[in-house]
């Protein structure tokens, strides 16, 4: 059976549309928030708070979500040879992603009555709750969709036949992604009940806010390293051999790396509580286990570098990934850093936790990701890159634009400037005005990109240039 | 793979996915990834070969990493940890690092120390590929007899 029997072009060209598209409007959300809080009093602050509120939404499920989604719906058939068990079910759970997501735009515009919950893990706050709410349980189901999806593919596969590195990510990834979300969305949506059937006005708690808490970062910070990372992990180890044209370094590392980044990374998310009264043993561990989850994911990203140095030269998709793989060194040591008490006292809640959550979602996975399109586009469509020159524009201003917000992010926060304020002390509006500046030169780096991937996508494919990357 | 005209394979071995080759005019080398076909990882006249040698591999990196999360995890905690922690769980806490780097050790060197075989061909450029494909390079015909075990390096005049 060969690759284009067994691969579904059309869909995966569609989701990585929709995903650019949903990455843009979240970047320019973000832009607009942080230009709302350089400049105080330019938009009220129910309005300001819906933005803050939605921009993570839309980019966890709008883009990287729907991202990885595609790509493992594309990778998997790739590694295993075999189609995945449902095409249907993968329609599904983009139309579900799709639809979802849109409600999530929709909550940030007036009158829609989206969330401000500003602190989405603080259940009094998460009310109302229509469209926010309503969106993202559609995104759960598509998830569960996409999930089982990925599980009965891995299960038909033979037993004894041998299985890609990758697959298993992507299949641990899947499930534990559906596992984790429901957990993160239990409080959610008890809440959301409560919200609903309470007096306008009412807070009312569903559950203990502490529990509630311990749920919803459970899930949510293991949906991400999960869901999120491992499925970018395996599709690295999929990719970064067909760009280099090497094999994995160590194959059997990449799995055992795999099963040991799930065993510390369960209990690692006690580091979101550490200024919370939970016990001291789970302080204790939350710090351990983050330490544990940083080492174990840089044995794939030892395992990944090996197998790209020494490689054919690297062409611009190359070029995101190690960017991808250098962001996680930044990230990892910032987190870790983070996950100690002494570091809580002065960092928690200020700007410098914004400046590493970009760190993890931007200079990380978002590279990675970008560097998956840029590899993946021309290779469906049959077409080189759209312009190599706006592609060189996107990588240097991505990276540049976002190290300096990072950094800016973290100068403020250390400094004491408190996260998703419009007032606070004029000594740090210097800060916040330079953040906007790179926001700004972030969002328009990316609409660059995003020009650049679409006019790949759309450009009809000549015989000769279709036989021309094939052999490529 | 496709011959030349005239040439002969003088001897192949295969092992979980990787193909190698020594003809009577190249050195071939073949894997596929883990899946899809066979691709070239190595097609070079024999005389292009400079030298080759076994060896073990030192993750020297991953080792930088561990030193720099750990000094990073630490630090905080030397200088202000005394304020949480107190009496053996402190120094419990602070020794854990030794255990991770322990850790690290292990998977080091059981996943990421693979004995190889180091090509360097006549441009400088260096390529390894895993040692169980070294019998291509041993017995009758490969011009490479003799070579045995681990540091073992042929120059090109000894071809």
């Amino acid at each position: 059976m060969t690759e284009t029997k067994v691969t579904n072009d059309e869909l995966t060209m569609r989701c990585f549309l929709t995903a650019i598209m949903f990455f843009i409007i979240g970047t320019f959300l973000g832009f607009l928030g942080r230009w709302a809080v350089s400049n105080p009093g330019m938009m009220e602050n129910i309005t300001f708070y819906r933005i803050v509120t939605h921009h993570p939404y839309i980019l966890v499920t709008g883009w990287t979500t729907m991202l990885f989604m595609a790509l493992t719906n594309y990778l998997t058939p790739l590694v295993t040879r075999r189609p995945m068990f449902s095409e249907t079910a993968a329609e599904v759970a983009y139309w579900l992603t799709t639809i979802g997501t849109f409600l999530l735009v929709l909550g940030v515009i007036p009158g829609f009555n989206g969330s401000y919950a500003r602190y989405s893990a603080l259940p009094p706050l998460y009310h109302p709750f229509f469209p926010t709410m309503l969106g993202l349980c559609i995104c759960l189901v598509a998830v569960f969709v996409y999930g089982t999806n990925v599980l009965k593919t891995f299960m038909s596969i033979p037993e004894g036949e041998h299985k890609h590195t990758a697959t298993w990510y992507f299949t641990m990834g899947a499930i534990l992604g559906i596992l984790f979300l429901t957990m993160a969305g239990v409080p959610f949506l008890l809440q959301s009940l409560v919200g609903l059937l309470s007096a306008e006005g009412d807070i009312a708690y569903s559950l203990d806010p502490l529990i509630s808490k311990h749920l919803i970062w459970w899930g949510l910070h293991s949906y991400v390293n999960q869901m999120i990372n491992v499925t970018n992990l395996g599709m690295m180890y999929v990719i970064i051999p067909l760009l280099v044209g090497k094999a994995i370094y160590s194959e059997k590392g990449a799995t055992w790396g795999l099963f040991l980044y799930l065993i510390v990374n369960n209990l690692a998310y006690f580091h979101h509580l550490l200024m919370d009264p939970i016990l001291s043993w789970q302080k204790v561990l939350g710090q351990l286990f983050t330490w544990g989850l940083g080492l174990t994911t840089a044995l794939s990203i030892y395992n990944l570098m090996k197998t790209a140095i020494g490689g054919e030269k690297w062409g611009l998709a190359m070029k995101f990934i190690i960017a991808g793989l250098i962001g996680f060194i930044v990230e990892g040591s910032i987190g870790i850093f983070h996950s100690t008490l002494v570091v809580q006292l002065f960092a928690h809640n200020t700007q410098a936790i914004l400046g590493y959550v970009h760190a993890v979602l931007f200079s990380y996975i978002t590279m990675c990701g970008i560097g998956a399109l840029y590899a993946l586009i021309p290779r469906i469509k049959g077409v080189p890159i759209y312009s190599k020159a706006l592609g060189e524009i996107h990588f240097w201003g991505s990276n540049f634009m976002v190290a300096g917000m990072v950094i800016v992010l973290m100068v403020a926060g250390y400094s004491g400037m408190p996260r998703n304020v419009q007032e606070y002390d004029p000594v740090f509006s210097p800060h916040m005005q330079l953040a906007t500046a790179f926001s700004f030169g972030l969002f328009v780096s990316q609409l660059i990109g995003a020009y650049n991937l679409f006019m790949t996508a759309l450009a009809p494919a000549t015989a000769a240039e279709k036989a021309k990357v094939a052999a490529a | 793979m496709e011959l030349y005209e005239g040439e002969k394979i003088i001897k192949e071995v295969n092992i979980e996915g990787w193909d190698a080759y020594i003809t009577s005019q190249r050195l071939i080398v073949e894997h596929d990834y883990g899946f899809g076909k066979k691709r070239n990882i190595l097609d070079n006249s024999l005389t292009d070969i400079a030298s080759f040698k076994v060896k073990r591999e030192f993750p020297w990196y991953l080792y930088g990493i561990g030193i720099l999360f750990s000094t990073l995890f630490l630090t905080p905690m030397i200088i202000k940890g005394k304020e949480f922690l107190e009496g053996p769980v402190y120094w419990m806490y602070l020794s854990t690092p030794l255990i991770f780097m322990v850790g690290i050790a292990v998977v080091g060197y059981v996943f990421f120390m693979p004995k190889v075989i180091s090509i360097e061909l006549s441009g400088g450029k260096r390529l390894a590929i895993p040692h169980e494909l070294l019998p291509v390079f041993e017995g009758e015909g490969s011009r490479s007899q003799g070579l045995k075990g681990s540091n073992t390096s042929l120059p090109r005049s000894a071809w």
